[in-house]
């Protein structure tokens, strides 16, 4: 069950009203209602992968008791602590390697040895990946991490954990919480707070729009551009990859915001995983704003452990490349995805070879950089929404040909276009000039005007109930 | 918490009362329509009383000209060819205007991925006519091809005028281009662009729901009396072998059409048009010059059908 379905709309009111009808003093109740309920709800999607997340909760919620019983001082028990975090973390990985890279892995082997002139079949697998594998073995993993290097204490209960890691609101795509803000929240009384569920309501609102009004538009005009690309001009292939970087951003936010208000209306706060991306002045800094859970997973639990910035500059800048080619592959196993991000490693590096990120600036130079980041951001989306390397090379080659259709649809660029300009305004002015945003959304009068237009731009111009999130096949 | 189910509740009697005002902005709009989409489908639902209806795909709406229909046959014509759909959009428009006068004669052409193939989503053929909502035939396509919470967006006048302000508007403003429905395409065919000839789709996997919707167009039809005529008009670059490999695309329909008497004039290789670049603007439309000179070319078998 999708957030931009009939049946949540539906769903989501009479939850809210159950919820909130047990007493806070209950919580315990509560959460039971909220570990069934997330359990249900992700057993909408395909029942039987219900035992892959269970799994998963069970190997890890072991894991971290087992992990809590050696203890750090003994040589020979250290030791075995780590050989311990390791068998853990590949028994909560492997459901994730199986179903999601087995089929990339063993083709590319096959390929591999073919070359040598070694001939080898693996059998196929054609089992459909989870439903949010992506970002529960990484929440899952996450906590292990934490657990070994005694940031936090291994979770006791076993039900609170289970909630931690199936949490309904964010076990589709994400954001990929940390034990330390969530565990916390799910064991305290959540009492009703007006302002938090009515701030809910609003990122549910925003997520709505963004998904609906905008992403899925710019993904009618997107997919006629990819799919037929040798029928477009160059500025027309521009275009389309220019309005999937829109579609990606408001697809992904757009959910992103609504679990972050579907979060807040039952009481939790999530970690916001957008911060205006397109206005970031390097790609340093686009990872500061762009899916931040998953910036700050991989800083946490790759970067770091390979020894971060605290190493020769030349492994530095490997740890750098390695982090993005991991942060590549968790998108998805295919080539394209570790070439993008091969891309935004690469561009780290230099950044960080030419000092770019030690000075700030403003005015012309700014947004010059604003530009050139967001081209740069935007040609790497390209090789991301191609589902071959053959095809990102042939539709770059397209840029350079006056040949071919301008415009793929008058019609869907128009609306995109009114409906992309309320998200242009929010991002500049909540962005550049917060305390403006904040004055004119302290008053009452305009903030419901807003949320009346919004919800009827989703009724009159969003493309409802036909698409799934991009995100969910992660 | 009492607050907030007050302000909930009274942020959704706004929504119900704007979504009220919006239908009726929405319905001035569309009775007072002049051309486009929008005119058409409005046409289509209260006003059509025309003697030959045209319908299909695109290439119904770009290679049939009525006006040369309504010279040579003598009977006034209206081109209700929709880009991109088949018979989920096309029967029910049938159905409307049926509903106020029979036509003497209704012209189908078939194309096979819209009509009777697996191809895309159905809210894709419904769009176009979600404004004729409140008519029984397209409330109840809605109803077949929709999902089952059809019933519960119907209720919203925004819902049902989804996608279609700017047309709207527009439409209201001015004429559109097109005339009785026939919307002509300029231009000559690049083959330089399009180097491949596109393949023939024949081997698609039949959708029983579409094909069952045009089983009972073409009872219909032959219920209410009226002539049914289904043609396929003519391709770029099709040659005679070409045109037999596109004949599989049809088996579907074939016991169909011979059990009740329904005639496919198959125009897919058409002499001195299909290898003729200049009438056509891609490779599966003609040009208004091609439309032109397809439709004067069929008017003999047009009177055959009439006649019968």
């Amino acid at each position: 069950m999708l957030f931009n379905t009939i049946p949540f709309i539906i769903f989501l009111p009479i939850l809210f009203v159950v919820y909130w009808a047990i007493p806070t003093q209950k919580k315990r109740l509560k959460n039971i209602f909220l570990l069934i309920i997330s359990i249900c709800f992700y057993a909408n999607f395909a029942p039987v992968y219900t035992i892959v997340l269970l799994g998963v909760v069970a190997i890890t919620y072991w894991g971290g008791r087992l992990l809590e019983l050696n203890e750090i001082g003994d040589k020979v028990r250290g030791r075995n602590k780590k050989r311990l975090l390791w068998v853990v973390v590949l028994l909560g990985v492997l459901p994730l390697l199986i179903f999601k890279y087995y089929n990339f892995i063993s083709i590319n082997i096959v390929a591999g040895l073919k070359q040598i002139g070694l001939y080898w079949e693996f059998p196929g697998l054609n089992w459909a990946v989870p439903v949010g594998i992506s970002f529960f073995t990484f929440q899952a993993i996450g906590y292990i991490a934490d657990v070994y290097h005694n940031r936090i204490k291994a979770e006791h209960d076993f039900w609170d954990y289970a909630l931690f890691i199936t949490f309904f609101p964010q076990i589709a795509s994400g954001p990929i919480s940390k034990a330390e803000e969530l565990l916390p929240q799910i064991k305290n009384e959540r009492p009703f707070k007006y302002t938090q569920v009515v701030s809910g309501l609003r990122y549910f609102l925003w997520g709505m729009f963004l998904k609906v009004a905008i992403a899925d538009r710019a993904g009618i005009y997107v997919d006629t551009v990819f799919n037929e690309y040798n029928s477009f001009s160059g500025i027309g292939c521009i275009i389309g990859c220019l309005l999937f970087s829109f579609q990606i951003y408001a697809d992904f936010a757009g959910y992103s915001y609504m679990a972050v208000g579907v979060g807040k209306l039952l009481g939790f706060d999530l970690i916001n995983n957008f911060y205006h991306p397109y206005l970031s002045t390097s790609i340093t800094d686009f990872w500061h704003r762009w899916h931040i859970s998953l910036s700050r997973w991989l800083k946490d639990y790759v970067y770091i452990p390979l020894g971060g910035s605290r190493c020769s500059k030349i492994r530095n800048y490997t740890n750098i490349i390695f982090t993005f080619l991991v942060s590549g592959i968790w998108h998805g196993a295919n080539w394209t995805f570790i070439i993008w991000g091969g891309i935004h490693g690469v561009c780290q590096v230099f950044e960080k070879m030419i000092g770019l990120n030690k000075k700030s600036y403003t005015g012309y130079i700014k947004l010059i950089r604003i530009l050139v980041t967001f081209i740069i951001v935007s040609f790497a989306w390209l090789i991301f929404r191609t589902p071959t390397i053959e095809d990102a090379i042939l539709y770059i080659k397209r840029f350079g040909s006056s040949e071919g259709e301008l415009i793929a649809s008058t019609t869907a660029l128009a609306y995109f276009l009114i409906a992309v300009t309320p998200l242009v305004l929010y991002d500049l002015i909540h962005g550049i000039w917060p305390e403006v945003y904040n004055r004119l959304m302290s008053k009452s009068v305009l903030r419901w005007i807003i949320y009346i237009v919004l919800l009827c731009m989703i009724l009159q111009i969003g493309v409802i109930d036909s698409s799934s999130f991009i995100y969910v096949s992660f | 918490m009492k607050r907030f189910y007050i302000k909930a509740l009274a942020f959704f009697f706004i929504i119900i009362i704007i979504d009220f005002l919006s239908g009726l902005g929405y319905s001035f709009l569309i009775n007072r329509s002049k051309g486009g989409d929008t005119y058409k489908n409005h046409y289509l639902a209260e006003i059509s009383k025309d003697d030959i209806l045209i319908l299909g795909s695109s290439r119904a709406a770009r290679h049939y000209v009525p006006d040369i229909i309504r010279d040579s046959l003598g009977l006034t014509c209206f081109n209700a060819g929709e880009p991109g759909c088949g018979i989920v959009t096309e029967y029910p428009r049938y159905q409307m205007v049926a509903e106020r006068n029979k036509p003497k004669l209704v012209v189908y052409e078939v194309t096979p991925t819209f009509d009777y193939f697996v191809m895309d989503d159905y809210y894709k053929y419904l769009g176009p006519i979600r404004q004729c909502l409140y008519k029984r035939p397209v409330k109840e396509a809605f109803l077949l091809f929709g999902d089952r919470y059809e019933k519960l967006r119907e209720l919203s006048s925004m819902y049902r005028n989804n996608s279609s302000i700017i047309n709207n508007i527009f439409d209201f403003l001015k004429e559109g281009s097109s005339v009785r429905g026939f919307t002509p395409l300029y231009g000559h065919l690049k083959p330089s662009i399009n180097k491949n000839k596109p393949g023939f789709y024949t081997d698609l996997p039949v959708d029983s729901l579409k094909l069952a919707f045009f089983k009972k167009f073409v009872y219909e039809t032959k219920a209410d009396s009226v002539p049914l005529c289904l043609i396929i008009s003519p391709r770029y670059m099709c040659d005679k072998l070409d045109a037999l490999k596109y004949k599989k695309a049809y088996e579907a329909i074939e016991s169909l059409c011979s059990e009740s008497d329904i005639p496919i004039i198959d125009h897919t290789f058409m002499e001195g048009v299909s290898n003729d670049s200049t009438l056509f603007n891609d490779y599966f439309h003609l040009n208004n010059k091609g439309a032109k000179a397809f439709t004067k070319a069929i008017m003999p078998e047009l009177r055959a059908v009439i006649n019968q």
